[in-house]
């Protein structure tokens, strides 16, 4: 924010021949908004803390779980398959995404865009298969 | 073809130094032997063969090995020169190096770590040849460091003995004093020329020496010229790394002491070839030298006292060995008498002849004291002629060749400095006769104290009969017998180097016999030669020429008469009374050593303990140690809080840090 | 070749492809076999190099390229760095083949990751873009962030990695928006109303200050500038440096403070020398252009992050009694020495500070591998008393390698310094050349620590010798011929980097 400040300000301070050119201006708007996105929380925040009653009861102590008396850890630990999977999961789904435009201007590229799609398929089967080998998808 | 002059012996020193420890002591021998001679064939060939046929003033052989170093404006290539002094130097190197190793092979035999004794030998040759063939100061540096490195290994040689340790120890921190010098004026000729090689080559390096030979780059001895750095700076540098390495006074103490090495050291390093090193980057420099004349009288001055006082030291020695070391350093100074009064031919003559007859002397008394069975006090010899004939025959031709008799080697090449000093024009006026008189007084010196050598050793009453065994001699060799069985002369192996030297002091001379002795007839080959590879100073080839022979006839008829009445006296004196005790101050070196001790190492240890150590380490430095680490740890303390292992503590360094960086950057 | 062109050259990437084919085949053979033996993992790792390497000999010869639509440029700046980072993996493959087996830890994937970091410090010195750099960066950090937690199994390897990826992560943010800056600040809305990241686009509009807003273009600047000195651990971004070297194995810590540190320092000089210094000529005419206050400003920060980096450095080395943090601390100064070439905006001195200091560094740490046993016992300097004499061939070594850091001449240490101070002291940064002395003066101080108690003291009890592998031996040997050949006979790497040509030479010619 201060950078952007900054930058506003010697924007600022350039002679006006340069302004009307400087669209930085167009900005001003998100700024503003930036600014009271920021203020917002902080301002009903600071006053809640300030009117609010303290409390300090066992029961307002607790994690609130619907009225019911929460069992165990909150930090929970997951199997680290979760991530293997999700990780996986990501790899794919980018490349699905390059495959998009890829497809649209497929009849342009003609051979050399299908060979290069290859090659880029083939590395990710290799990544796959490494994956598969190193037992990254069996769940036990 | 030059750099395999040199790369032979290495591929030697490298094959015994590795697989040295596996074979036997014949083929070490071989080994050593045959690199040594494959150099000494080639460096005839490359100086008889290419060097001579080229014409008079363009007798230089250039090959660059490799580029060394090449940054900016600084250029040092690993290349070598082979010109008229080079080639002098190698061929009597190589040549004289060869037969000390077939002397070697037979001293050595039987010793403890006979490959390593052949791989430093070999080493040596190799770094003394870099030494000679480097065509910059640079390169000639690294052989010159070379030497000194194999001078120490081998005089520390037998490294369980405690005096020889200390001998190596000595010799090495002595000789860095000198190259402390050397190295200080070869950065100061670098800075004031911006070369550092001795000619300009095909390469398009200009000379070091062109700047030195420019007119009005000569100086006189003025304040500014001495201590801001002119001529007068860098041939005094030079010539201090020259008086370390060639044991002038006042750093000749090491040279006596390096005697605890194996005799063919002595002979090779320690008189032929190593501490001649100093004269020939005197020689090399000579366009230096000779354009300030300030540095030329020190040097002759120098010269001509160590001359004369090593000589009279020599006469007080009663180990064979020391007599020679004390003489070396006496015809050390000769040399660089020479240099110093602009006689650098003659100087280089003087290295040339030395090199045969001094090596021969020593290898004689190695060939005694291995007769002897490791004996080597005079008092404890004598009457060996009978005992050992070739070595006795060959050491005659040596005595007689250092003491000056006419038509020996030394005749012609001392007869040629005490002339040129004589009549030298490079120094004023009283110079000339005071330098001669002291270089005739150390010719009868000299005559004096070889004669007492000799008859001590060989003639007279056979002492070592009579002389039950002492424990304080100073055998250079592990084992010393307890009995003394009658001598007996040497092997093959050691007689036919012995030999081979006497011929070459006998006729090393002639190359060079002085052209007003032989009225012309025959010329001096060794000066024609040198000629171009030496500059002179200005006057003095118009004083030569000048001069009419008269002088030189009377002086050198002078020379003669002193060698006979030095040999004919001590002959009558020492025969008589062979154990004749010496005056006390000259036995004991003038206390020199001594001196050191209380002058030098005595204070040092002292205001070390004292001051350094209780005053300035105890409670300076360790006051400011402890207080520097209070510092730190306060330091620490401070840093603990950004190092305090926390990733998020972390984070905030790095984002204060960048905060102020794009601040600065922003704003300016 | 115009960087809008396609311009599909595979042969400007060969090194790159060459590296990664090397790290696949590695992956393959590890799910195929069983247990992949280390000697075929090691084996193909080195074949790749060597690949690599003689890729780069063939790109050599002085031109300058740009290829794949201005994405990877071909000069010798690119080739000298990524000749250094072939001798950095293979130096590294080296001394860890046999550690490896040893710590009973997965043969394959190290070396497998080991290749890909290479490639992605490949393609960072082969750059010509700031999202080719990114990407670059991004390759390396990943594979070395997992190389750092590589022994699982020990909890300060895996602090090591989670601070490594915490911090790493975080600068590259900083990285990225300030490219992000970059490119928003590369246009000009009349006379070039594109943005572009293309480096050599980039140089053109600075030099002709076609630019959308200076302010803008100083903050991408200063950030990215936070991005790099993150990567190649410079005051106040050094700070994770020696928690992480300390934890993680030694041969990973080995790589890290050499072959990503030198591949930074390819992409900070890229864009900092090659880029922003050459847009600017110091005699320029334009003082009062963005460009010009771009270079003054980036070369007071770096001159300051230089002095920060040396003092500090230096100074916490000397209290410091574990060799690996002292080492970690003393290649923090090491950065200080070599930003000191960047500030004198003389790319030559920088790279061949680097392969000097790899090549120094590597054989260190190799020698601290083995003397430090399995699992990273061994580390304190308390440990390495009187080892001298047990192990002479070791101590004898690392004595040249630290004495070499400290800078001794005919050594490598002592060339690399020369010529860095040599160009900053030409270029008129005489204080900074004089901290540069004085500070490398300091660090003697603790090199010569380590080699008084490897002689000098007590031997220490419970040391054994070490069994020295064979591989490990070649690299150790490796790097000491290779220390003392800088060191002595530097002219013919200085030859070449004298005549190697790069954007900014050519430009300068046309």
């Amino acid at each position: 924010m201060i950078q952007m400040m900054a930058i506003l300000l010697q924007a600022q301070s350039r002679p006006p021949a340069a302004q009307s050119d400087a669209p930085i201006f167009g900005y001003i708007p998100i700024i503003i908004f930036f600014l009271i996105a920021v203020l917002l929380p902080v301002v009903l925040l600071g006053v809640s803390r300030l009117l609010h009653r303290r409390v300090f009861e066992r029961e307002k102590l607790m994690p609130y779980e619907c009225g019911i008396d929460p069992i165990g850890d909150a930090r929970e630990r997951f199997s680290v398959r979760f991530y293997i999977v999700a990780m996986l999961f990501l790899v794919f789904d980018v490349e699905v995404v390059f495959l998009f435009p890829w497809a649209v201007i497929y009849d342009k590229l003609a051979l050399f865009g299908l060979v290069e799609m290859l090659i880029f398929i083939g590395i990710l089967v290799v990544g796959y298969y490494y994956a598969w080998r190193k037992g990254a998808l069996e769940w036990a | 073809m030059l750099s395999a002059i040199i790369l032979v012996p290495l591929a030697g020193a490298i094959i015994l130094g590795l697989a040295g420890r596996r074979m036997g002591e014949r083929m070490i021998g071989l080994i050593a032997c045959s690199t040594v001679a494959v150099s000494t064939v080639l460096s005839f060939y490359m100086f008889f063969g290419r060097l001579l046929p080229l014409p008079d003033d363009a007798r230089q052989i250039h090959e660059l090995l490799f580029t060394w170093i090449n940054v900016g404006s600084f250029r040092a290539d690993a290349a070598l020169l082979l010109d008229p002094l080079s080639g002098l130097y190698i061929l009597f190197v190589t040549f004289v190096g060869f037969w000390i190793h077939v002397f070697a092979t037979g001293y050595m035999r039987g010793e403890e770590g006979y490959w390593r004794f052949f791989a430093y030998l070999n080493l040596f040759m190799f770094s003394m040849l870099v030494l000679v063939l480097a065509d910059n100061f640079l390169l000639m540096f690294v052989g010159w460091e070379g030497v000194g490195l194999c001078s120490y290994l081998l005089i520390g040689y037998y490294f369980t003995k405690d005096f020889a340790n200390d001998a190596a120890k000595k010799a090495f921190i002595v000789n860095r004093i000198g190259d402390f010098g050397f190295a200080l004026g070869l950065m100061l000729l670098f800075w004031k020329s911006g070369s550092i090689f001795y000619f300009n080559d095909p390469r398009g390096i200009p000379s070091a020496f062109e700047w030195a030979m420019k007119p009005g780059g000569a100086d006189p001895a003025t304040f500014s010229a001495i201590f801001a750095g002119g001529l007068t700076t860098i041939a005094l540098l030079l010539f201090v790394g020259a008086i370390g390495k060639s044991a002038q006074i006042p750093l000749f103490v090491w040279l006596p002491d390096a005697m605890a090495g194996p005799t063919p050291v002595s002979a090779l390093i320690h008189a032929a070839t190593m501490v001649t090193a100093g004269v020939y980057m005197v020689s090399r420099a000579s366009s230096i030298y000779v354009n300030a004349p300030t540095a030329m009288l020190i040097v002759a001055v120098v010269g001509a006292a160590t001359a004369l006082v090593a000589a009279t030291i020599g006469i007080a020695q009663w180990d064979i060995k020391k007599v020679l070391a004390y003489s070396t350093v006496s015809q050390l100074g000769y040399m660089f008498l020479a240099c110093g009064v602009g006689a650098f031919t003659a100087g280089i003559f003087h290295v040339f002849t030395h090199a045969f007859f001094k090596a021969l002397l020593f290898l004689g008394s190695g060939s005694v004291i291995i007769g002897m069975h490791h004996e080597q006090d005079m008092r404890r010899m004598g009457g060996l002629k009978k005992y050992m004939r070739i070595t006795c025959a060959t050491m005659i031709a040596g005595w007689l060749a250092i003491s000056g008799v006419p038509l020996f080697s030394g005749f012609f090449s001392k007869d040629e400095i005490l002339y040129k000093s004589f009549t030298s024009s490079a120094l004023h006026a009283p110079w000339p006769m005071v330098l001669w008189i002291v270089g005739a007084m150390t010719a009868l010196l000299t005559a004096v104290y070889m004669t007492r050598l000799m008859v001590l050793t060989f003639w007279g009453s056979e002492r070592f009969k009579e002389a039950s065994h002492s424990d304080d001699h100073h055998s250079d060799h592990a084992h010393g017998g307890d009995h003394h069985p009658a001598p007996k002369e040497s092997p093959l192996s050691m007689t036919v180097p012995l030999i081979v030297l006497a011929l070459g002091a006998v006729a090393a001379g002639y190359l060079g016999v002085p052209e007003g002795l032989s009225g012309g007839a025959i010329s001096n080959h060794i000066e024609h030669l040198l000629e171009p590879a030496i500059a002179h100073p200005a006057e003095t080839n118009h004083a030569l020429a000048a001069e009419d022979h008269s002088t030189e006839f009377i002086l050198t008829g002078v020379s003669v008469v002193i060698a006979f009445i030095g040999i004919i006296g001590g002959w009558l004196w020492f025969k008589r009374r062979p154990l004749w005790q010496p005056p006390r101050l000259l036995e004991g070196k003038y206390y020199v050593d001594e001196a050191y001790d209380a002058a030098i190492i005595q204070p040092i240890k002292t205001v070390s303990t004292r001051v350094l150590w209780k005053i300035i380490d105890v409670t300076i430095i360790d006051g400011a140690v402890n207080g520097a680490a209070n510092l730190a740890a306060r330091v620490g303390d401070a840093m603990r809080y950004l190092q305090s292992g926390l990733a998020r503590s972390y984070v905030v360094v790095v984002v204060v840090g960048a905060l102020l960086l794009i601040g600065y950057f922003v704003i300016r | 070749m115009q960087p809008g062109q396609l311009a599909i050259d595979f042969h400007a990437i060969l090194p790159e492809i060459i590296t990664v084919l090397a790290a696949v085949l590695i992956m393959m053979i590890d799910a195929f076999t069983r247990r992949i033996n280390r000697r075929v993992a090691g084996a193909v790792a080195l074949v790749g190099l060597a690949g690599a390497a003689a890729a780069v000999v063939s790109l050599w010869g002085g031109k300058v390229e740009s290829s794949f639509s201005g994405m990877i440029v071909t000069d010798d700046f690119r080739l000298f760095f990524a000749m250094i980072f072939i001798i950095v993996t293979f130096l590294i493959v080296l001394i860890s083949l046999r550690w490896v087996e040893d710590e009973e830890l997965p043969t394959g994937e190290y070396f497998m990751l080991l290749m890909f970091a290479t490639t992605g410090m490949l393609l960072m010195s082969a750059a010509n873009d700031l999202v080719m750099i990114f990407l670059g960066l991004e390759t390396t950090s990943i594979a070395t962030y997992v190389l750092c937690g590589y022994r699982r199994r020990d909890l300060r390897s895996n602090e090591s990695a989670v601070k490594y990826f915490i911090l790493g992560s975080f600068s590259t943010a900083f990285l990225l928006y300030g490219i992000a800056f970059i490119y928003g600040a590369s246009y000009d809305p009349n006379l070039s109303p594109v943005a572009t990241t293309n480096l050599q686009l980039l140089k053109e509009r600075l030099a002709s200050d076609q630019l959308f807003s200076g302010p803008m273009l100083l903050a991408g600047a200063a950030m990215m500038l936070v991005g790099f000195g993150f990567k190649v651990a410079t005051a106040p971004f050094h700070i994770w440096s020696p928690d992480v070297y300390e934890g993680a194995p030694t041969p990973v810590t080995a790589f890290l403070s050499t072959g990503s540190k030198a591949a930074a320092f390819a992409s900070f000089s890229r864009v900092f020398i090659l880029t922003f210094f050459a847009a600017a000529p110091v005699a320029s005419g334009m003082t009062d252009s963005a460009v010009s206050a771009l270079r003054e400003v980036s070369t007071n920060a770096l001159m300051v992050m230089a002095i920060l980096t040396m003092t500090i450095g230096n100074l916490v080395a000397i209290v410091q009694n574990n060799v690996k943090r002292m080492l970690a601390y003393s290649s923090i100064a090491h950065a200080g020495y070599a930003l000191v070439g960047m500030v004198a905006g003389d790319w030559r001195a920088v790279a061949f500070y680097l392969l000097s200091y790899v090549v120094i560094n590597i054989g260190a740490f190799a020698v601290i591998e083995v003397i430090a046993r399995r699992g990273d016992k061994r580390t304190e300097i308390a440990d390495y008393s009187g080892i001298g004499f047990q192990t002479l061939g070791l101590a004898a070594a690392l004595s040249l390698f630290l004495l070499s850091l400290a800078g001794i001449p005919l050594t490598a240490g002592f060339m690399a310094k020369l010529l860095v101070f040599k160009s900053a002291w030409a270029a008129g940064f005489h204080v900074l050349v004089v901290i540069g002395v004085i500070n490398s003066a300091i660090s003697w101080y603790y090199y010569l620590r380590v080699i008084v108690a490897m002689f000098f003291r007590e031997p220490a009890t419970g040391f054994q010798r070490p069994v020295l592998a064979r591989s490990l031996v070649a690299g150790l040997v490796l790097a000491i011929l290779g220390t003392l050949y800088l060191g002595i006979l530097p002219g013919r790497v200085l030859d070449a980097l004298e005549k190697a040509s790069d954007i900014m030479t050519t430009a300068a010619r046309r």
